[in-house]
């Protein structure tokens, strides 16, 4: 037998105590789960991604936090629905049963009529990105907080002044034929009546599938009919840049309008390359709006080693103001929580001071509300539109 | 409608008709010589349109360079699947149905780990539109429609004027009967399975400029492809591409005349009918 030495006693009994320390000081900080079920791939993909940056980003910002005497620290886990509303049903139920999730990014306002019976069934807390307007965020749906701009606060607020200031008469519609798709197109119809008086017309709409990539014969239907701009709707960036490019092989001059989508500005141009110019959507800064904003673009940047993607900015937010409310409300039961989180403001959100909204609109105080941009792009660079998103009650 | 907008979706309809054959072309190559229904064959397609963005994109290859180094990779890809797999389970049509399935289905995995999962553009190299009339024709389209048609006469020589492509008839028509006069069945069947790769690989390559890509686009591709070939008539290389140039009218002056919805339908439409009132296809035979 051999004898120990001093040095290998210590370096034993060293080890040994790291050994018991380790499942103490996992135990000491507990996972907060937050699913993100989103696309993580296909055309959508970069939506669900930035989500993920999102949560990840604001994890580093929030570090250890305590709720009721225990310290956790956030953790994503990931969900791909490829936005199609049977697989956003099984992640949902996948992360409610199997994976013990109760918080989790929803993307996508078309497969919100699937998983809303889950929702209230178990209470789950959805951080809703999306846009559509009272079929979703309202009094029946008390834990669903809608983080991004509503249709009706896109549309209702923003379109008719752009309409106005660029003399928009003609208006057509070629968005996804989802869910949101056709409550949007209804949406457009009737902005258009209401603006009957200035000479607004809707004429002609066409509804597309969200993995195709070939508009050329549909938009020659739409064309026929001379629109000064054709609204895109919640259509993704690879498919807004592939309408715009061949309307102009067509030979299209009008603007292109991205209503309710979230576009990454620089794959856009790489896309549709000149025929670029003229597309308009609501939420690009073409000039940073606060320090924050810049700070995360240059985390982003040096983190993921590309400039950050559209929804980094609201799954950030998102996710350092649904904790704050958890902490305040000193616990993780998600109807206390959603009642403290309706009744706050956040200060910490890229896009400049943030409240809740909708109390009028959708019965349910559920709707953020952020300033939020139009911007155009001319000569292959994105410049600022002189309008801003209007308040909504 | 105007005579000008339907010669225009004509236009259309001729030139993405043109694009889906040269992909459905090696999916009914396959399929006529072998018997086999090649579940991978989209993920060729995929991985053509990848390769072209690695290479001349992230790479900055010229592209004469790019296009040769793919064809040959997605040949010699063809030669190696079908020496492990097809050969192997030639004749039992369910085991090889699933291998294929199984094939497309680690392609497109180890793709989208590979090339990640946000969509990629390749930029064009022929800008511009060709006015024809009062008819607009992409430049780029129209070249990449006018190589695909030339690669089909190509095609249709080897099989129709070589040593080769009597061969590869000879075992099309029996495969046991092809032995008898010295066939060298295998070797055949390999040139065959590489051309069917080759030609769905530059499908890809030729749509990439186009489109924007992802590791997902297979799927589209080879449900067109299957459209395509039951339509014209399996193994058929005439009917594949009377077919192709069809479907892509159908779509295109369905489109113009009743939306983008129902052009879609109007596409499986004409298939079930063609399966119902005649099941060989345009130019399929009876067997």
């Amino acid at each position: 037998m051999h004898d120990i030495s001093r040095r290998d006693a210590v370096r034993s009994i060293a080890i040994a105590g790291a050994a018991a320390a380790l499942p103490f000081s996992a135990h000491a900080q507990e996972a907060f789960k937050i699913g993100n079920l989103a696309p993580l791939s296909g055309p959508a993909a970069a939506f669900g991604i930035g989500i993920n940056r999102g949560i990840e980003l604001a994890a580093e910002d929030i570090g250890v936090f305590e709720v009721a005497g225990k310290r956790y620290r956030v953790e994503s886990v990931p969900y791909d629905t490829s936005l199609d509303p049977g697989k956003t049903v099984a992640a949902l139920n996948r992360a409610v049963l199997n994976d013990n999730v109760r918080y989790g990014f929803i993307l996508g306002a078309a497969v919100h009529g699937a998983v809303l019976p889950i929702i209230r069934q178990n209470g789950f807390f959805d951080i809703f990105m999306g846009a559509a307007g009272k079929e979703i965020t309202n009094a029946e749906n008390p834990t669903v907080f809608r983080f991004m701009a509503s249709s009706d606060q896109l549309y209702y607020t923003f379109t008719p002044d752009i309409y106005r200031k660029l003399n928009i008469k003609r208006v057509a519609f070629m968005g996804p034929n989802n869910d949101l798709g056709r409550s949007d197109v209804k949406v457009l119809k009737d902005i258009a009546a209401s603006l009957k008086s200035d000479g607004v017309e809707f004429v002609g709409e066409e509804l597309i599938e969200l993995n195709a990539k070939d508009f050329q014969a549909a938009l020659l239907r739409l064309l026929a009919r001379k629109p000064d701009a054709i609204d895109t709707n919640a259509s993704p960036t690879g498919t807004v840049g592939l309408i715009a490019k061949q309307a102009r092989e067509l030979g299209y001059k009008g603007y292109f309008i991205s209503s309710t989508a979230v576009l990454e500005a620089r794959a856009l141009v790489n896309v549709a390359g000149k025929g670029a110019d003229g597309i308009i959507a609501y939420r690009i800064w073409s000039s940073s709006p606060s320090p924050l904003y810049d700070q995360i673009a240059e985390r982003h940047l040096q983190k993921y080693k590309e400039p950050t993607l559209g929804t980094v900015w609201e799954a950030y937010a998102a996710t350092r103001w649904v904790v704050e409310a958890i902490q305040k409300a000193g616990s993780f039961e998600t109807r206390k929580v959603a009642e403290v989180l309706a009744q706050s403001t956040f200060a910490g959100h890229p896009y400049g001071p943030a409240s809740w909204g909708g109390d009028k609109t959708y019965g349910a105080r559920r709707q953020i509300q952020t300033p939020l941009p139009a911007s155009i792009i001319k000569d292959g660079s994105w410049t600022p539109l002189d309008v801003r998103m209007g308040k909504l009650d | 409608m105007g005579l000008t907008l339907f010669l225009q979706a004509l236009a259309i309809g001729v030139v993405n008709g043109a694009l889906y054959i040269l992909t459905a072309l090696g999916l009914t190559l396959i399929y006529g010589i072998l018997h086999i229904v090649n579940f991978a064959h989209g993920e060729l397609y995929m991985l053509g349109a990848m390769l072209v963005y690695l290479l001349f994109v992230a790479m900055e290859w010229p592209l004469w360079a790019a296009v040769p180094v793919i064809v040959a990779l997605s040949v010699l890809a063809g030669f190696a699947v079908e020496r492990t797999i097809f050969r192997r389970l030639r004749g039992q049509w369910l085991q090889l149905l699933v291998a294929t399935v199984g094939v497309s289905l680690i392609i497109q995995s180890v793709s989208w780990i590979a090339f990640g999962a946000q969509e990629k553009t390749v930029p064009s190299v022929l800008e511009g539109v060709l006015l024809l009339g009062s008819v607009r024709v992409p430049i780029e389209r129209l070249a990449a429609a006018s190589i695909a048609m030339v690669l089909v006469a190509i095609l249709y020589l080897i099989v129709y004027r070589t040593r080769t492509g009597l061969a590869m008839r000879a075992i099309e028509e029996d495969e046991e009967t092809a032995r008898m006069p010295r066939v060298d069945t295998d070797r055949v069947a390999g040139i065959a399975v590489a051309l069917g790769f080759a030609l769905a690989a530059l499908g890809g390559v030729f749509v990439a400029p186009i489109y924007s890509i992802n590791p997902g686009m297979g799927l589209e591709a080879i449900l067109m492809s299957f459209i395509i070939i039951i339509v014209g008539g399996l193994g058929s290389i005439t009917g594949t591409v009377v077919a192709g140039l069809l479907i892509g009218i159908i779509q295109a002056v369905g489109a113009l005349t009743l939306g983008a919805e129902a052009a879609h339908v109007l596409v499986f439409v004409a298939m079930i009918a063609m399966l119902v009132f005649r099941p060989q296809g345009l130019m399929g035979r009876v067997r």
